[in-house]
């Protein structure tokens, strides 16, 4: 050794051994003061929460526990630095299997180990990070683990600590095994699980039941939200249609009236989803086959563009022949094709060699499946798409139902509702998500209750020539003028005599006082009565009157009671003169 | 944990790679490795080099990248013709090992935390904190990378790597992950074995008294140190050593390879650790180039070494990784060695001696060392981070029980 270079090497060598001699030092005081506590303490019960002081600064925990593995394989605090933590009951995976027989671990991120996921909330999210240490006694298992609330907090110099200090915590666990005592505690440990169990339960039906609350909350204010703007967008979308029908229309003219006529439809399509999201909106239901569903999507212009986006994704359809049908909204269907597809993209974008496969068969479920504690016996049709993404992370699934929860990059696509919309219409459909994350991607299965009908055949397209009325009298009901005054264009152009009023109490008014051959019925009216109770009282003045439902939101259980007391089809606002030709013509010919 | 090394400098890679597994399954004596580290000659065709390693080692997690000419393994130097490769293995069956490749796409960064993830995953350790981290990277974006797997690991997870080199410093450098290769990807292998590990991160280079203040640069070039042009400032602290490159700009490949820059990364009480960077160019407006990011406000200062230095290096930095570690130089059951392309071919007549110093500290068992046009690792108080002109240590000792 010459150089000024090495010796600055040595000295540097020489630093890091007093450092480590520094550290040692400390750590021999404490291991020392450790086997002080262990001698002299009488009461065993004060043993832990004595070496969890000692230990609290060197090692640089929050939180200490011990936990004692049962036969049954989960594990209970034996004793722990802070009560609460006390309660909880954790199970073992393969993280404690593998600590229980001899290999520590340093847990940067819990929220990915499995044996975090059934704690209750508050106790995850005090403990992002652990060290976990096996006890080791002649008779039972046990895990020594440090937690801190924040990601990534413990060094490997804590755990080179930590192992030395198991070694103190092993001597307490058979100090208490010596003494008897741990057969004594464990009995009231056996209680104490028991309840830890049934916390656990309760933390979970209560997450669950928060979980469920919270998406209703939220489907609630996309719902308020998609009425009002269902109502600013009828004018947007009636006047145009109107003014396009008249025939001395300058070209430049025609051309900005379709311009606005596009936006307000394109516009109505983003309320749509909102409305898919609003739980309880009336959509209607049919026999429907998914294979054909899928077909369908597959040749739309949407799934064109997706193509043309991801040209290096390869779509693959396996489409079981036979498949039995459902019963289900066409529309949530195509939603949820469309979300899942464009989810799946987004996940195998960077892959040169992406793939995406939409399989139909149908399942018979007898058993639980995920996420789903208690699920109907039966037959389903099951839709499964399958990506070779990167796949979801444990934590991300938690999540990717709630709205607005995106990892895409704001901007390039979605509105954050994509997946919620998914959810919401498994709901309406009483059917089960399956999300099944993989190395190799990702899986989302979708079980969909089998229909034994028929497929009903489809409604014929009619044109407006075929719905001209002959001069029958239409009383609109709506608490919205614009909705009237569109409404009573329409009917209008459409050859039949129409009136408006602005409430049910007026509607019911003027039934009394003039009979009329229709009733085009807004479901929301405020204030006054709905347009339930409306025909409820109209038709205890006129039997039988027939009437179309036409409302942007509204509560299907008030579409259907109004249904069961005779009024005929819904329609969704903001509606087409085609709709509404069709509409009030099917009724008036029944 | 039993490790061994195979290597070869066929001109056929597959033939190489026939070769390399067959020495590299006599040192494992039938037992099955966890992970191959591959590190090859840009000269080869990689992507038929790891084809047949996955035919001849199926299911293996593969890591690595393109090493300048060739490696050095306990056997001795393995470079002919400007090529070689190197397989290093581990083999530990209760450990556990994975490794995630991802492609930069300009971001290197997110796909630093995407391999990370899939290696993790790969390992079947999510969330775990491995006990070590290798990478393999491009030159340029190593910092980056750094900086994103601490985001998410921590600050205590050591990180140990190279940036693939290539022969000529004409971008043929290449990044392995299982069977995957790509000139601008990030590949990241995490390992938890059952032994104990050591590691060390030198530079063979002492300080002088010449230092200054960086007071404008732009990501790798210092414009001005001290409010004057960086490169003439370089000069004088040089003794005129780059006066013909001053008027039009020019490499300084290799004669700056014994004055490098260095920044204090910290101190142990009060003596001072450096990170080195190395001067490759200076610029038309007399600027200096660097392989590594600078910041304004850095102080930096003139390094100094020699090629006697440079010879002996390896295996001092070997001994100071044992040094670190738990255990002793007997109980050193391998080694991985990442070496600064530029100090190699300094000293590339001179390449036995790192292999004699290298089995002299590591007392015979196998080794893989690579060269490299950056190297990452872990300083002595345990701050990652990369730098130049270094050699970065990883020794596996006995297994821990």
């Amino acid at each position: 050794m010459g150089t000024s270079e090495e010796l600055r090497e040595a000295l540097l060598n020489l630093e890091e051994a007093r450092i480590k001699e520094a550290q040692q030092k400390e750590m021999a005081e404490a291991l020392l003061e450790g086997l002080r506590i262990l001698v002299t303490t009488t009461d065993l019960e004060e043993l832990f929460p004595k070496l969890f002081d000692v230990m609290k600064e060197p090692l640089g925990f929050d939180v200490a526990l011990v936990l004692l593995a049962r036969e049954d394989g989960s594990l209970v605090p034996l004793a722990g630095s802070e009560p609460r933590f006390m309660q909880a009951c954790w199970e073992s995976h393969k993280l404690f299997k593998r600590a229980l027989g001899g290999s520590p671990a340093s847990i940067f991120d819990t929220s990915e180990v499995p044996e975090w996921r059934i704690l209750p909330e508050d106790i995850r999210q005090d403990t992002r990070s652990a060290l976990i240490f096996p006890l080791t006694t002649s008779g039972r298992r046990a895990l020594f683990i440090c937690t801190h609330k924040e990601p990534a907090h413990f060094s490997r110099n804590h755990t080179r600590l930590a192992r030395r200090f198991s070694v103190l915590a092993s001597q307490a666990m058979l100090q208490l095994e010596s003494a008897s005592r741990l057969a004594e505690m464990e009995e009231r440990l056996d209680a104490k699980a028991r309840l830890a169990e049934l916390n656990l339960k309760l933390a979970e039906s209560e997450r669950k039941l928060a979980k469920a609350r919270k998406m209703e909350a939220l489907g609630l204010l996309a719902g308020g939200v998609a009425h009002d703007l269902n109502n600013i967008l009828s004018g947007l979308v009636g006047y145009p249609q109107l003014m396009l029908m008249e025939e001395d229309l300058s070209d430049d003219h025609r051309d900005m009236l379709e311009t606005i006529d596009d936006a307000g439809r394109r516009a109505s399509a983003v309320v749509a989803d909102l409305l898919t999201v609003a739980r309880g909106v009336a959509s209607p239901k049919k026999v429907l086959n998914l294979n054909e569903i899928v077909r369908q999507h597959m040749r739309s212009p949407e799934h064109q563009q997706l193509v043309m986006d991801y040209p290096e994704i390869k779509f693959t359809t396996r489409l079981t022949s036979g498949l039995m049908n459902v019963l289900a909204s066409q529309v949530h269907l195509r939603k949820i094709l469309m979300n899942l597809l464009n989810n799946a993209a987004e996940a195998v974008r960077n892959n040169l060699e992406g793939r995406i496969t939409i399989e139909t068969n149908s399942v018979y479920l007898d058993r639980s499946i995920r996420g789903y504690e208690d699920i109907k016996v039966g037959e389903y049709v099951r839709l499964k798409i399958q990506d070779n993404g990167g796949g979801i992370s444990e934590e991300d699934l938690e999540r990717i139902f709630e709205p607005f929860y995106t990892r895409k990059v704001m901007g390039r696509s979605g509105t954050g509702l994509g997946l919620t919309i998914v959810w919401n219409a498994m709901q309406e459909h009483e059917g089960y998500i399956d999300v099944v994350p993989g190395d190799d991607g990702t899986s989302f299965k979708l079980y969909f209750p089998v229909c034994r009908e028929r497929l009903s055949t489809e409604r014929e397209t009619v044109s407006i020539e075929q719905c001209m009325g002959s001069g029958q009298k239409i009383l609109v009901v709506d608490d919205q003028p614009d909705q009237r005054k569109i409404a009573c264009a329409y009917l209008r152009k459409l050859g039949y005599k129409a009136f408006a009023v602005s409430s049910g109490e007026t509607a019911v008014d003027y039934i009394r006082e003039t009979p009329v051959d229709l009733l085009l019925l807004d479901m929301i009216m405020d204030p006054g009565i709905n347009g339930f109770e409306t025909y409820r009282r109209v038709i205890e003045i006129r039997p039988g009157q027939r009437a179309v439902i036409a409302s942007g939101y509204t509560q299907s259980e008030d579409v259907e009671a109004a249904q069961k007391l005779g009024a005929g089809r819904y329609i969704k606002k903001p509606y087409t003169l085609e709709i509404l030709g069709q509409a009030v013509k099917e009724e008036l010919d029944k | 944990m039993k490790t061994a090394t195979g290597w070869s400098v066929n001109s056929n890679g597959e033939q190489a790679i026939d070769e390399a597994v067959a020495r590299l399954q006599k040192g494992l004596d039938g037992a099955d490795p966890g992970i191959i580290l591959l590190h090859a000659s840009p000269k080869y065709d990689n992507a038929r080099v790891l084809a047949r390693l996955g035919e001849r080692l199926p299911g293996v997690p593969v890591h690595g990248g393109t090493t300048c000419f060739g490696v050095l393994t306990s056997d001795g130097v393995h470079i002919e013709d400007g090529r070689g490769l190197g397989l290093m293995a581990l083999s530990d069956p209760d450990g556990d090992y994975g490794v995630g490749f991802c492609e930069a796409k300009g971001d290197p960064g997110r796909a630093a935390q995407v391999a990370l993830k899939q290696a993790l995953a790969a390992a079947d350790r999510p969330g775990e904190a491995p006990t070590v981290i290798l990478i393999s990277s491009y030159p340029g974006c190593e910092e980056d990378v750094i900086h994103a797997l601490e985001e998410v690991v921590g600050l205590g997870v050591p990180i140990i790597g190279g940036t693939s080199a290539d022969n000529d410093m004409s971008g043929q450098w290449l990044q392995f992950g299982n069977q995957e290769l790509s000139a601008d990807a990030v590949s990241i292998a995490v390992l938890f074995p059952l032994c104990e590990i050591g590691y060390a991160f030198h530079g063979s280079y002492d300080y002088t008294e010449h230092r200054g203040r960086v007071t404008r640069a732009t990501g790798r070039i210092i414009h001005e140190i001290d409010n004057r042009p960086a490169a003439q400032v370089y000069n004088e602290w040089t003794g005129g050593m780059i006066v013909d490159s001053l008027p039009n700009g020019g490499s300084l490949v290799p004669a700056a390879s014994f004055s490098p820059l260095g920044t204090e990364v910290g101190r142990v009480n009060e003596v001072p650790y450096f990170r080195l960077s190395y001067p490759v160019e200076v610029t038309d407006d007399e600027s200096l180039l660097l392989f590594t990011n600078v910041s304004e406000g850095q102080e930096i200062v003139l390094m100094t070494g020699n090629e006697d230095s440079l010879a002996s290096r390896a295996g001092r930095v070997a001994s100071v990784a044992i040094e670190a570690a738990d255990f002793g130089a007997e109980e050193v059951q391998g080694a991985l060695i990442l070496f600064c392309t530029g100090c190699m071919l300094t000293i590339q007549d001179r390449l036995e001696e790192p292999v004699a110093e290298l089995n002299s500290a590591l007392k015979g068992v196998p080794f893989l060392t690579t060269f490299t046009l950056g190297e990452q690792g872990c300083f002595i108080g345990g701050e990652n981070r990369h730098a130049n002109l270094m050699v970065a240590a990883l020794v596996f000792g006995p297994i821990n029980v």
